[in-house]
């Protein structure tokens, strides 16, 4: 969960740049991705973004059933997507990148309504992008295509997974309008 | 013990003859992976299919392939098992069929069964891997565990069995521990034919692993690639075929 501290310094952010964003949150209480109606952005650091600048906790410690995440620390959202392909989202593309070198910031996008089903990380699955790869927002990915509830999930890779210290800053970043209803948001 | 059959997916005809049509070819597609519960995991460029020939005489095996990407996965997943505090697998795979040689650098997980709540932050029981041997060609698997070590939660061991060259049968017995450090983990490679219990390949014992309950899923596939995997053998398909699962006996073939 965010610290009053990094909240205001995203709200600060916000008004740099004309986007409204919060760095994200955990299963239970995830961050937000606030409507917009052209390309936007949202950032983090899963090293510093904890409790009193501590890195975050590791929340989904297996995604999709064959991705071992354990023990990274890890940041998660909540969002409402409308369907790919029409006016409600005509982003193509959601993207991760970071200046951590060490860090392969990834990223995992799945359906899910509940905290367990964050935690759980799927089945059902959805999709998963990293620095190299971002996630495809278009009609053909039937995964992550249909307007519902998704979670994502910010971290590191599988690989990297099993390390405390498998952390870093990120930035999302998506091409064009993805409005997504607000969620529900607490600060610890 | 009573023998429990848990799953029996062939991956191709063989949990799915009694669906085709008599007297017709059986066509590989997506129908045959349809018997999985938890459905196909295709992601990042990750590629499942199903293709002919099958890999025991059958008609039809799964294709599996990854795209570039670190976070790729192309699998099948079962979500059948219960908290499964002993947990026997088996699966045929044919690793070298589409993949050049695989070096010093290259790993792939073939296989990942999971708990279903997190225990010191790892819900995988188990994850088995590809790997490469100091010879050209010829491969072996190595497999990743939850184990009480007071740190990492995580232990690896690799089989000192190579993997033939095309089909290789794999089973493993995977038990939770019911007391301090008494769970195992045995398993054979291309285990002589018949139905009684041969002396394992090899195998783990002393794993103090009950803090992670039993197997709740299951993903037979590729993910997990190492970053050499990703840009070296991306698109290069590995082939499985026959899997099966059962709580207590032996698999066998």
């Amino acid at each position: 969960m965010k610290n009053i501290a990094t909240l205001l310094l995203a709200c600060t952010c916000v008004s740099a740049t004309g986007f409204v964003y919060a760095a994200g949150g955990t299963c239970a209480a995830p961050g937000t991705l606030s409507p917009t109606n052209a390309a936007g952005t949202a950032s983090g650091n899963t090293c510093t973004d904890g409790t009193g600048g501590t890195a975050t906790a590791n929340q989904v410690a297996t995604y999709c059933a064959g991705q071992d995440l354990s023990s990274q620390p890890q940041e998660v959202y909540k969002v409402s997507l409308a369907a790919a392909g029409t006016a409600g989202r005509t982003a193509t593309s959601l993207t991760i990148s970071s200046t951590t070198a060490s860090f392969s910031a990834s990223m995992y996008l799945f359906p899910g309504t509940t905290s367990t089903d964050c935690a759980t990380g799927g089945p059902p699955c959805g999709n998963a992008g990293d620095k190299t790869a971002g996630i495809d927002l278009t009609t053909a990915d039937a995964n992550v295509a249909t307007a519902g509830t998704y979670y994502l999930v910010i971290g590191a890779n599988q690989l990297e997974a099993h390390a405390a210290t498998a952390c870093g800053d990120y930035n999302l970043a998506w091409n064009n309008a993805l409005p997504v209803k607000l969620q529900g948001f607490s600060v610890q | 013990m009573k023998s429990m059959q848990m799953k029996a997916l062939a991956l191709a005809v063989l949990g799915l003859a009694g669906f085709g049509v008599a007297g017709s070819a059986m066509a590989c597609d997506a129908t045959n992976l349809a018997a999985w519960n938890g459905g196909v995991a295709a992601i990042t460029g990750g590629t499942v299919t199903a293709v002919a020939p099958g890999l025991d005489a059958s008609a039809c095996a799964m294709s599996s392939s990854l795209g570039t990407g670190a976070t790729s996965q192309a699998s099948v997943i079962d979500t059948s098992p219960n908290n499964e505090p002993r947990y026997r697998f088996q699966f045929l795979v044919d690793p070298n069929a589409h993949v050049t040689n695989l070096t010093a650098q290259d790993s792939v997980a073939l296989f990942t069964a999971t708990n279903q709540t997190a225990a010191h932050g790892r819900k995988t029981i188990i994850q088995v891997f590809l790997v490469p041997t100091s010879t050209a060609g010829i491969d072996r698997i190595s497999f990743s565990y939850s184990c009480n070590n007071g740190t990492t939660y995580r232990c690896i061991h690799t089989s000192p069995v190579n993997l033939v060259s095309g089909v290789n049968r794999i089973e493993f017995d995977v038990q939770m521990a019911t007391s301090g450090a008494n769970g195992s983990i045995r398993y054979w490679i291309n285990a002589p034919a018949g139905g009684t219990e041969p002396a394992p390949s090899d195998s783990v014992t002393g794993i103090d692993n009950s803090a992670w309950v039993g197997t709740k899923l299951a993903s037979l596939g590729l993910g997990t690639p190492a970053p050499h995997w990703s840009s070296a053998h991306h698109g290069e398909a590995v082939l499985f075929d026959t899997f099966d699962s059962r709580r207590q006996t032996y698999i066998g073939h």
